[in-house]
């Protein structure tokens, strides 16, 4: 049975903002990251999943218990919120405490003093802040502070962790080690999460799989890899920063673009479809394969370990792709022809245009 | 050109030293010399200390129940008063709702209130004469009024509660107001029910906005006047009244002295505190901008939280000041203008009579040169403490420098609010009547005494304002090409105008109600308002109370409009106190 399963969570806000239809269920052990941008309802539905908010209807079942109508700290559930909300009062011990002293809430046993404070000191030790307990919250720097969060919503042993934007207010060398380290606290703790953000390196970084909200609605679940090889739809491909989208229109066994004739597998199961993804890492410099295109550089920017290249067609269009750096590439100006790689080319369902 | 030169050096020498010296005279002379007074008529009258006077106290039970009542009923009040504004702290800080600015701006106006207005509500609303037991007589046919209500001690704590509700709800929903609601929601996802929530994570964070709020409504209840000399009546004394008996009833100024000494120590040391937990709640954790902490209710129980507190307020707060308007209009014949009519013309033609209308004269002239005279030395004592006015003259004098720096005048020239007014008209009495300062005679001690009051409200109203104008400003100002004369009238004059309008305005109000000293020292032929409405109440008749409703509304209407103009004028959340 799964950990948690949401049925047809709706909410809708007087200002005509809602939460529509949103389907999700989440197994054991696994981290699920809402991926989306701000105000695409990934916050209110972690925290109608908490149960700080309850939505207007439909189900939330947990090992296929209904908990809808449970209150917060009924749930059995931790939350680590954005900026941390670390009481001030309280110290590192104070504040990792607070939930081993609310135990007895479902069903397990309360804990005496000695038991707190080894769990305490566990849950500081995994979070790699030992000894840390007498400290003043206020004095901490901003990344012990996140790890004394964390370490406060893991020490009940919730059954669901929910962090919200968990790397959200570090500067960027801090996030980039916690991105690292912050999976494997999880995996070691056993925690099933779900985690929050807007920055899809992140999501892919932590998440076992995401979940793309977009105007209150799951647009497509997968694994990283999944997403960003196969977008659902042009939107996602847009939030993901995949810009090179053409027209596209199914002609015999290829189809034909702005750009030319291009050879897409698995054409024939996905008769109605109409825009084009090229990845940018889809282009080989030379003429081999069956998809050869010529166009002219219009830009050639050197980023460390790759080329940022711009190519104008024919047709006008301009496309982005990245080539590795140890390639000679023409100046601006001159032609240049590349081979696009079939596998790195995504047919998808025509739609509106989203901005995001 | 050289002498324009020295001149205009002598005036930067004599500008500043004046308006840092006139504002210290003044309180030399009108505040630490009475002050200084009462101690020796207390301690020394004779000369030499002689302490019979404080042991005659000790050992009469009559002036150490007195000191209990006053201490206890201090103590209900403020638990009473915090109790019931606690929830419609929450309500104000959590909540939006409609009309809520308008339910703010209402339940502040008890803040301006004189005692005299706020007791007569009371009276209006609960008393024989008032509308409750007028309107039972009449529904159940009686012969004589039900609820009897009057010199009670519930009657001096709901008049106590009413004049303090606004202050606790002020204080603490706006602390509230900025206090993180996801610290709430994090204990929540930690285990804690709603209640452990409240008792462990925002009750703990609201500890010194509770603290400051409480004490404050404790040091006023202590020195409760107005509210316990006409609600309690001969039963009940606090310190104050007990002081005002003394000096009025048996002229027994040593033993006044010595109540006074008393209250003052005590009213000093609770201000101390005070002042202490209030530096603790301007500096609190990680507050946040109040829009994002507020919202609609969203279910039965938030609505019903909101209705029921939005419900007390209103009862509590509107129901007395709307009977006192009422009662002002209506005669047992029904609805009058009479008691309006009457306030001008003497109907005994008797020469010791002060026909109210002229106390309605008295008090407008009272509260202008007050607030003149407030005004001034108010500004004088600002500029004074203004960072940029460190002149040429105060960088060379080491001193007055440091002087100027350490801002010693600022906690100074707050010690008045500290101070009971009936201990000032004591000290008055006291020091003022005798050469080489004898004013006994003249009205101008009636201004000295309601500056002394105001000038408080005038520098917190200004001083911020001046401070908030950082020097980066003008220098913006000028970089975008306007003279200093332009930069003065841009700038400066734009934000500090409105802050002086709001010292003037509250100088005003506050002379318009001041009750305990001016009721000392005031002529009888002179009468100020709140002291002709005492002294009608004092008299029989329905006449006489039907005079003293009308005069009390128009104090209340006086006030209120003053504190609407406050409001309005208010920048920011400047001039708070």
């Amino acid at each position: 049975m799964s950990l948690l399963e949401l049925r047809h969570i709706h909410k809708s806000y007087p200002d005509g903002w809602t939460l529509a239809d949103v389907e999700l269920t989440i197994e054991r052990g696994e981290i699920v990251c809402l991926l989306g941008p701000s105000g695409c309802g990934k916050t209110t539905l972690l925290r109608v999943i908490a149960g700080l908010e309850a939505p207007d209807g439909g189900q939330l079942l947990v090992d296929g218990e209904d908990v809808t109508h449970t209150p917060p700290h009924l749930r059995g559930f931790g939350l680590m919120f954005q900026e941390y909300a670390l009481f001030p009062h309280k110290d590192v011990f104070g504040n990792v405490a607070f939930g081993l002293r609310m135990l007895p809430r479902t069903g397990s046993r309360s804990l005496d003093r000695n038991a707190i404070a080894e769990r305490v000191a566990e849950a500081l030790t995994l979070v790699g802040l030992g000894g840390f307990e007498r400290r003043d919250v206020s004095q901490l720097s901003g990344g012990e502070q996140q790890r004394v969060a964390l370490a406060r919503s893991l020490a009940p042993r919730p059954r669901l962790l929910m962090l919200d934007e968990p790397l959200g207010a570090l500067d960027r060398n801090l996030r980039e080690r916690l991105l690292d380290e912050l999976p494997q606290i999880l995996h070691q703790a056993g925690a099933t999460a779900i985690t929050v953000t807007h920055d899809q390196e992140e999501a892919f970084a932590i998440a076992d799989r995401v979940v793309l909200m977009h105007g209150g609605r799951v647009v497509q679940i997968g694994t990283p890899r999944e997403v960003y090889r196969r977008p659902a739809s042009v939107w996602v491909a847009q939030f993901l920063g995949l810009t090179n989208l053409l027209n596209a229109e199914i002609v015999d066994d290829a189809i034909e673009t702005e750009i030319g004739r291009l050879v897409v597998p698995g054409l024939k199961s996905q008769i109605s479809n109409r825009k084009l993804l090229i990845r940018p890492e889809a282009a080989q410099l030379g003429d081999a394969g069956p998809n050869v295109v010529h166009g002219v550089v219009t830009e050639r920017s050197f980023r460390g370990e790759r080329y940022r290249l711009g190519v104008r067609y024919e047709s006008g269009i301009e496309l982005a792709f990245n080539t590795p750096a140890n390639v000679d590439l023409p100046d601006c100006g001159e032609p240049i022809t590349l081979s696009l790689d079939p596998q790195a080319l995504t047919l998808l369902p025509a739609e509106k245009t989203y901005r995001t | 050109m050289q002498d324009a030169g020295k001149l205009s050096r002598l005036a930067s020498c004599i500008l500043p030293l004046a308006s840092c010296l006139l504002p210290l005279a003044f309180l030399l002379l009108f505040y630490f010399y009475p002050l200084t007074s009462i101690l020796t008529l207390s301690f020394a009258p004779d000369g030499i200390l002689d302490l019979s006077a404080l042991e005659n106290l000790v050992q009469t039970p009559r002036y150490l129940r007195t000191l209990w009542f006053t201490l206890w009923q201090a103590l209900v009040s403020t638990l009473l008063t915090v109790g019931l504004a606690l929830p419609g702290a929450c309500v104000f800080a959590r909540f939006e709702f409609p009309g809520k600015s308008l339910v703010q701006a209402l339940t502040t106006i008890p803040f301006v209130l004189p005692t005299i207005v706020v007791a007569m509500a009371f009276s209006a609303l609960l008393g024989p004469r008032g509308l409750v037991n007028t309107a039972l007589v009449a529904l159940l046919g009686l012969d004589r009024p039900p609820l009897n209500l009057q010199y009670t001690l519930t009657i001096i704590l709901l008049a106590h509660v009413f004049y303090n509700y606004t202050l606790v709800l002020r204080i603490v929903s706006t602390y509230w107001a900025n206090l993180d609601p996801r610290l709430t929601e994090a204990a929540r996802m930690l285990g804690a029910s709603r209640w452990r929530a409240f008792r462990e994570v925002t009750l703990p964070l609201l500890i010194p906005a509770v603290g400051a709020a409480a004490l404050l409504t404790f040091i006023f209840c202590f020195t409760s006047f107005g509210v316990i000399l006409i609600l309690g009546g001969p039963r009940f004394a606090t310190l104050e009244v007990e002081i005002y008996r003394q000096t009025i009833n048996a002229f027994n100024l040593p033993l006044a002295a010595t109540l006074s000494i008393f209250q003052i120590v005590f009213t000093f040391v609770l201000m101390t505190v005070y002042t202490r937990l209030q530096a603790r709640t301007s500096l609190p954790l990680e507050l946040r901008s109040r829009r994002s902490t507020q919202r609609r209710p969203r279910n039965w129980r938030e609505r019903l939280l909101v209705s029921a507190n939005v419900g007390l307020m209103l009862a509590l707060l509107v129901t007395p000041l709307g009977s006192l308007a009422a009662r002002s209009f209506t005669a047992e014949s029904g609805l009058t203008l009479d008691f309006y009519r009457s306030l001008f013309y003497n109907p005994r033609e008797s020469a010791f009579y002060v026909p109210p209308g002229i106390a309605v004269l008295n008090s407008l002239g009272f509260a202008l040169a007050t607030t003149v005279l407030a005004v001034t030395l108010g500004l004088m004592a600002v500029s004074a403490l203004a960072p940029q006015q460190e002149t040429r003259f105060l960088r060379r004098n080491g001193v007055l420098r440091r002087f100027a720096k350490t801002r010693f005048l600022d906690p100074i020239l707050m010690l008045p609010l500290g101070t009971s007014a009936v201990t000032l008209g004591l000290g008055y009495i006291v020091a003022l009547d005798e050469p080489p300062l004898d004013l006994r005679a003249s009205p101008l001690l009636v201004v000295l005494a309601h500056t002394l009051v105001a000038l408080p409200f005038v520098v917190r109203s200004v001083m911020p304002a001046l401070h908030a104008i950082s020097p980066r400003l003008r220098e913006a100002a000028g970089l975008l090409g306007a003279s200093p004369w332009r930069v003065w009238r841009e700038i400066d004059l734009p934000i500090v105008a409105r802050a002086v309008l709001v010292g003037a305005v509250f100088a005003f109000t506050i002379s318009m109600g001041e009750f305990g000293a001016t009721n000392l020292i005031a002529r009888p032929e002179r009468p100020t308002l709140p002291v002709a409405i005492y002294r009608y109440l004092g008299r029989p008749g329905a006449a006489n109370y039907g005079q003293a409703l009308a005069m009390a509304t128009l104090l209340m209407v006086v006030c209120a409009v003053g504190f609407l103009v406050i409001e309005g004028l208010r920048v920011g959340e400047i001039g708070e106190f």
